[in-house]
């Protein structure tokens, strides 16, 4: 990529200026697209701005989710802000919308019915919730009888959670080989 | 967790999330080994559980019953003696399936405990609002968000001006709204905002109205526009998004 005659400490600067202004994680692709520079520069300007952040404990961090970068404000400073803004209190999801959340991340795609066998339970309205909230989608037909849809992740599910992609999520905890003798 | 006594305590029940959960809680709380359950043991257990569950009027679904004959059903295999020895190759441990089963769904009970942290993480990080715009216009104090309400009052209006004396016709070559987004994309290449009613100039009919509309509404989805109105006069501006 042609790299225009910019020093580091401007291109920081650049950097910093539109993760400032930009709402939405934005890539490193598109970054560098925009900035004209190479992608490995800007990790490199990234991961200098989140240490710099981070060694004066500063109010913003570098959050890394969906995939993109994104500005946040230090959750050291999360209780006060709520309190100095009286933020709403965001909904939290129940014990079983997480269950069914944690099975459609880790096997997805997956049918309904695969996801209840597992959980043991029929889950008549938690699908549509997570789907009106835009954290799972319908992402294909199961080839089999009665084609019923199969449901995986959305972006906005790794934004909720803080996740860069789905392959962050931690391994499943792994559990010895069964043994019936 | 509490004994069934008529103490006049409110016993604290933890609420399980399905029979999965109940036995994971009830092998766990015995502390016995899930690979040799001892299965008359749980049933008991279980049984016991839901008839609490029942008196104290938890509405006890029918996942829990179906577990509940499930168990016994297990109980009553285990009590058929089987020569183990001679017929090693067929036998197949009754408790295995249920214990595969628990097993697997550990798993995902541990996987919702981790999403239940990070959900708590992300909850005290802010972020800019996405709808927040860094580029102020004019009187932007003014303009304030659309809801889909208002969005769907104005297109009554614009519906009622029309002539609905054709509806019953199909004609060939209407609009579709990928070309009206096209239109409006391009009108909006050259203008950074556009007013609601500049899309009606033309001729309006009832099909027009309703294309735009989808139009509209699919291109706010695409996050390629946003719409706002003005507090006092009502006006319904269409912005670009930063970007073509």
């Amino acid at each position: 990529m042609e790299e225009k005659n910019i020093n580091t400490t401007e291109l920081k600067g650049l950097v910093e200026a539109i993760l400032f202004v930009h709402s939405e994680p934005i890539t490193y692709g598109k970054l560098s697209e925009m900035v004209q520079n190479d992608t490995s520069h800007i990790k490199q300007v990234i991961k200098e701005l989140a240490i710099d952040y981070q060694n004066r404990n500063a109010g913003i961090k570098i959050m890394e989710m969906a995939g993109g970068v994104r500005l946040g404000t230090n959750e050291a400073y999360g209780e006060k802000l709520k309190s100095l803004f009286q933020a709403k209190k965001k909904q939290k999801f129940s014990k079983a919308s997480l269950e069914t959340l944690a099975i459609i991340a880790y096997k997805q795609p997956i049918t309904r019915s695969e996801i209840e066998t597992i959980r043991g339970v029929s889950i008549d309205n938690g699908l549509r919730d997570l789907m009106e909230r835009d954290l799972i989608k319908i992402t294909g037909r199961k080839d089999s009888p009665g084609a019923p849809a199969l449901y995986g992740t959305t972006k906005k599910f790794l934004q909720y959670f803080g996740l860069k992609s789905i392959k962050e999520l931690p391994t499943l905890k792994e559990i010895k080989e069964l043994n019936f003798d | 967790m509490g004994e069934e006594k008529d103490t006049g305590y409110t016993v604290k029940l933890e609420k399980f999330e399905g029979p999965m959960d109940l036995l994971l809680y009830l092998i766990n709380k015995a502390e016995i080994d899930i690979y040799d359950i001892p299965i008359g043991e749980i049933t008991e257990q279980y049984l016991k559980y839901i008839n609490l569950m029942k008196k104290i009027d938890i509405n006890v679904s029918a996942e829990f019953i179906v577990m509940a004959a499930t168990l016994m059903y297990i109980k009553s295999k285990m009590l058929i003696p089987t020569d183990v020895e001679i017929e090693d190759e067929y036998f197949e441990d009754p408790r295995k399936e249920l214990v595969e089963q628990i097993l697997e769904y550990q798993k995902f009970k541990n996987a919702a405990d981790d999403l239940k942290q990070k959900e708590e993480e992300v909850s005290n990080v802010f972020f800019r609002p996405s709808s927040q715009m860094v580029m102020e216009f004019g009187d932007a104090e003014n303009w304030v968000d659309v809801k889909l309400l208002d969005l769907i009052n104005i297109f009554s209006k614009f519906i009622e001006y029309t002539d609905t004396e054709d509806l019953g016709y199909i004609l060939p070559e209407r609009i579709t709204v990928g070309t009206r987004i096209d239109q409006i994309s391009e009108i909006l290449k050259e203008k950074d905002q556009i007013d609601f009613q500049s899309l009606f100039v033309e001729k309006v009919e009832v099909w027009d109205v309703v294309v735009t509309f989808l139009a509209i509404l699919e291109m706010i989805k695409q996050r390629k526009i946003f719409v706002k109105q003005h507090k006092l006069f009502g006006d319904i501006k269409i912005f670009r998004r930063e970007g073509k």
